[in-house]
């Protein structure tokens, strides 16, 4: 691998300037003075709201909205009928097993309660589109539905959507959508090599993103010109540039890529989710056709209810089989998933040594909605998760030893990695014993962790420990094409200019220390100035998002250091004439560029620091005749191929690692955290306080849907029964104690620096920690997700 | 697959009153929130639900622009004094978004009550304000996070500071709330912090630093 930005060094001012890196954005988000798309308001603006079925499973038989036309203030009703609409979402983003589902933004047909499906009012308030949709009459054809994945899967079950197009080449009637097989190695050999071989079922429960800011789309027409403002985590062009394929008369692009302007506010937190859904696309798609038909006028389009219309993709049953010896090495695997979206191995094989791995799938359609993944989601993690913890109390060892025995890539163990890292300029670092080590210290591991159920408080609770474990993800360099850098330089100050779509994890603060740090700049004469389209590739891609400051920093760095050369050469050569200034001598005679350098703003004889000027007195006539430098990503390295694979010369070398501490009640089945230690290594830390803020947020996410997440439907209607903020439970403040973060560098990431994306990752991974420490203090097994206090009850044979 | 039951429930989504937003069951039913009794005794009296699309129905009440039954109130907020015709069924929030143009006070729950995100202070007490109709406001004192921060009120710089939130969606809720705390109560510990801000959510999951934030507030305060 030519291409190694992992080996670039950060400059050493950068150490102390990220100490403290103010947000530029701070104020506004504090005072409320931040325009998110909800906030949004323009003259003359119409809304716009869609009917939600009331029925699990139901299509509409004879649809009459003459008396919601009739309503004052009604200017607008769309039908699922109407040729403005009649598309299907072929073509839209999304992934390909949630594309199963009938993803239409109006189909006629819903297939879970509160759909959003049938019709679109679009009026003068919000009000009168509530009140007019109520006023449509439908007659309604109720069809039957099926809640849990595993009667689903029956070969003799009923068809639930016959309207829905089985995709997928593996696809198996009547509503298996999804069946697959990966085993890497000889999962039976191994089986036959172990001491011993264990069994379970993990199963989770229905999970939601519960997200902020309920999704909305703002849209504008300005003759063939379009101006929108949409709450995503993507950009929407595709959905709004590309015809349809899949009809056989494809409706034509609603805009044409150039003339479209798209604004992303700021972000309510979304975690992915509904993001990466066809439906969100196609909300888009269908707040412009409304626009279109409104003569000029915006409509806001609105869904109140979206925070829940999408479930985790780890909800499901997952089947394990797991062998090994006695002293904790892992021989084989093989988990067998029922209805989770992605294949569980993924992480396993990442991070581990084990030779024989196996995963089969099958996955169906039901009426519980759409799933995807939400902060990730935590297919890959709980299995891995509670294989350890099971391995170790099976054989009596302590679960960080296990996870030591085990570590690796690929089914490489630690010391052929370790010869990866010399032959490819990486420090020669163990990442998982580092993190393991930082957080035992931490938690008092050494001190408190003791055998499953022998430890008894004064109190009356049991005392226990649990501990998880994983690689990081996202150890990728920017993909060609998708990610540009643009830096402008003006009065002494830069802007590094993008689309950018910020869910609040202040990755621009990193970006601006980087490009400030490597220029040579005081940190406040950066800004991250938004440009309000996406026609032009800077776009950061997902700045806010999964990938973060590691991934679109390697660009950036190339951008500086290009940027710094100029105002170097600046520094040495005649400033130009300039209207009426005539052209003036360098502003350091005699010099050459390699004898100056940059800090604070100031350029400086190296020799002697006191002959110093400031940069806009460098750099700014030439500026005004000089373009912006636009560097697109410098190399190719991803952690997936295109079609979905591990790079094969990439391996996830950087570990988490996560410990807490339980009081569980027996009487009563509540389990108390009174500690919580998550140690990530983040390859090299760009943003201190935005690391430190995905851990205690992941942290209280993965906890949440730990314990107490959880959608309940009724089993006699399908109707959701939490379907609000009321009935589903996410962490308030007093529910969990101080997360303690401590963050890791080993520089084992592929990004510049050799960094790693925090973005997401400890959300999904300590999602099955409560099943370990539980374990640890009473000496059973809760596998049922969320581990509320019944289900401790119930493992403990007490209901 | 179990057998359907017909309800009453059923019934009435058929009919469509599935979906019923809170406001709309206010001005349908006048209802009692957190042990105050709203609404006129003229709104009492439309509590029984009627057919939709029947004379007197939800459905068909009068538009908002050509309504009768507005009545008149005067309220400061942020300092500002304000004169508005309001409809009954207008919420706070409603008013403060939609007639004043604050942004401060959102919408996450639904208008349920849940979540804490459209927080204001009102005569010194933080409020929900989509639980909060606008009728009640007459001659009230209100305080968005807009108004905070505009006074240069410490509990911004700490929020700032101790990097109190992410997305920032729900994190005016959590300032109004914490400086009416500071109000009533200038030495808190973060135990009285926790009891304050617990009815606010934050799906980003930033509550650790909030009790650091208001704390540093009041320090700040105190020498002041």
């Amino acid at each position: 691998m030519e291409y190694r930005p992992w080996t670039w060094k950060a400059p050493e001012n950068s150490s102390e300037m990220k100490k403290d890196l103010p947000r530029q954005d701070a104020y506004e988000r504090v005072s409320g003075q931040a325009v998110f798309t909800r906030d949004v308001s323009l003259p003359g603006m119409l809304y716009g709201k869609i009917l939600l079925s009331p029925y699990a499973h139901a299509r509409i038989v004879n649809i009459d909205t003459g008396k919601a036309e009739a309503l004052v203030g009604v200017r607008d009703i769309l039908k699922f009928d109407d040729p403005d609409i009649e598309y299907e979402n072929g073509i839209h983003p999304g992934f390909e097993v949630s594309r199963n589902y009938n993803l239409l933004t109006l189909p006629r047909t819903a297939e879970f309660c509160q759909h959003p499906m049938g019709v679109v009012v679009v009026a003068d308030s919000e009000e009168i589109c509530d009140r007019a949709l109520r006023l449509v009459d439908i007659e309604w054809e109720e069809k039957p539905f099926i809640l849990e994945m595993e009667d689903a899967l029956k070969p003799d079950a009923t068809k639930v959507m016959p309207e829905v197009k089985l995709m997928n080449p593996k696809a198996r009637e009547p509503n298996t959508v999804l069946t697959d097989r990966a085993e890497i190695g000889k999962v039976e050999k191994g089986f036959s090599e172990a001491d011993k071989v264990m069994e379970y079922t993990i199963t989770r429960a229905r999970n939601t993103t519960a997200g902020v800011e309920p999704m909305v789309c703002v849209a504008q027409w300005r003759g063939e010109f379009l101006d929108i403002w949409v709450h995503h985590q993507d950009l929407p062009l595709n959905v709004l540039t590309t015809p349809n394929n899949v009809r056989e008369k494809p409706n034509p692009p609603i805009a044409e890529w150039n003339k479209i302007t798209v604004t992303m506010p700021y972000q309510g937190s979304w975690f992915g989710g509904i993001s990466w859904l066809s439906y969100s696309y196609s909300f888009i798609r269908l707040a412009a056709i409304l626009a279109k038909r409104a003569d000029g006028k915006p409509v806001k389009l609105l869904y109140d209810e979206s925070g829940f219309y999408c479930g985790g993709d780890d909800c499901g049953t997952y089947k394990c089989k797991v062998g090994a010896k006695k002293d904790g090495t892992i021989t084989a695997l093989h988990w067998h998933m029922l209805g989770i979206r992605n294949p569980a191995i993924e992480k396993t094989y990442e991070s581990t040594k084990i030779p024989n791995i196996l995963g089969t799938q099958e996955w169906a359609l039901i009426n519980k909605g759409h799933s995807m993944c939400i902060r990730h989601g935590a297919h890959c993690c709980v299995p891995q998760n509670v294989m350890y913890d099971r391995v170790s109390a099976e054989m009596g060892l302590d679960p960080t030893e296990v996870a030591l025995k085990n570590d690796g890539c690929r089914g490489h163990d630690w010391e052929w990695v370790t010869r990866y890292q010399k032959e490819n300029e990486f420090p020669r670092r163990w990442s998982l014993k580092e993190v393991i080590d930082k957080g035992k210290k931490a938690i008092g591991w050494d001190e408190k962790w003791h055998k499953p159920g022998t430890r008894k408080l004064a109190n009356g609770k049991m005392h226990g420990m649990g501990f998880v474990h994983i690689n990081e993800w996202h150890w990728h360099a920017p993909i060609p094409g998708i990610s540009y850098a643009c830096l402008t330089l003006r009065n002494g100050k830069v802007a590094i200019i993008g689309v950018r779509c910020d869910m609040g994890v202040d990755t621009e603060s990193g970006a601006r220390m980087t490009v400030a740090s490597e220029v040579g700049l005081k940190y406040e004469d950066t800004v991250m100035l938004e440009r309000r389209s996406d026609n032009c590739n800077f776009h950061l891609w997902q700045p806010g998002g999964s990938f973060g400051t590691g991934y679109i920093t390697t660009q950036l760095i190339l951008a500086a250091r290009e940027l710094k050369q100029k105002i170097l050469d600046y520094s040495v050569k005649p400033k130009p004439g300039l209207y009426t200034s005539p052209e003036r001598p360098p502003l350091f005679p005699g010099l050459t560029p390699e004898d100056l350098d940059i800090r604070d703003s100031m350029v400086f004889e190296k020799t002697n620091p006191d002959n110093r000027r400031t940069i806009r007195e460098a750099a700014d006539e030439f500026w005004a005749l000089d373009p912006p430098i636009v560097h697109p990503p410098a190399g190719t390295l991803y952690g997936l191929t295109l079609n979905g694979e591990p790079h094969p010369d990439l391996y996830a070398m950087a570990r988490q690692a996560h410990f807490i501490e339980v009081e569980v009640d027996t009487e009563t089945g509540m389990v108390d955290i009174i500690r919580i230690v998550c140690v990530n290594d983040v390859g090299h830390l760009f943003n201190p306080k935005g690391a430190e803020a995905q851990q205690y947020g992941g942290a209280i996410m993965g906890l949440g849907r730990s314990r107490t997440e959880e959608h309940f439907f009724c089993p006699d209607t399908g109707v959701p029964l939490n379907y609000d903020l009321l009935g589903y439970h996410i962490g308030t403040m007093n529910d969990y104690p101080r997360v303690q973060g401590l963050i890791n560098e080993s520089h084992l990431g592929y990004a510049a620096y050799g960094a790693y994306g925090i973005g997401e990752n400890i959300g999904a991974s300590m999602s099955g920690i409560t099943t370990s420490a539980i374990y640890n203090a009473t000496g059973k097994w809760v596998l049922e997700y969320p581990t509320t206090p019944e289900r401790v009850l119930k493992a403990l044979g007490k209901i | 697959m179990p057998e359907k039951k017909e309800n009453k429930a059923e019934e009435k989504k058929k009919k469509g009153f599935g979906n019923l937003s809170r406001r709309e069951f206010l001005k349908d039913a006048g209802l009692v929130i957190g042990g105050t009794t709203v609404g006129s005794i003229a709104f009492a009296a439309e509590a029984e639900p009627r057919e939709p699309g029947t004379e007197g129905s939800i459905e068909n009440a009068p538009d908002r622009m050509q309504s009768q039954e507005t009545d008149r109130i005067e309220l400061t907020v942020n300092g500002g004094k304000y004169s508005f015709r309001v409809e009954p069924n207008w919420s706070l929030r409603q008013l403060l978004r939609d007639e004043i143009g604050l942004t401060s006070p959102k919408d996450w729950c639904g208008g349920l009550g849940a979540c804490g995100s459209c927080t204001v202070i009102m005569n010194g007490r933080p409020v929900l304000s989509c639980l909060t109709l606008a009728v009640e406001c007459d001659g009230a004192v209100i305080e968005t996070a807009e108004g905070i921060a505009k006074t240069k009120h410490p509990i911004i710089d700490a929020y700032i500071k101790w990097n109190a939130f992410q997305c920032g969606y729900c994190t005016p809720g959590f300032v109004t709330s914490a400086k009416a705390l500071l109000d009533r109560n200038p030495s808190p510990t973060e135990a009285d912090v926790r009891d304050a801000l617990g009815g606010n959510l934050c799906r980003c999951g930033t509550y650790q630093q909030h009790p650091k934030a208001v704390l540093e507030a009041a320090d700040i305060m105190k020498r002041s």
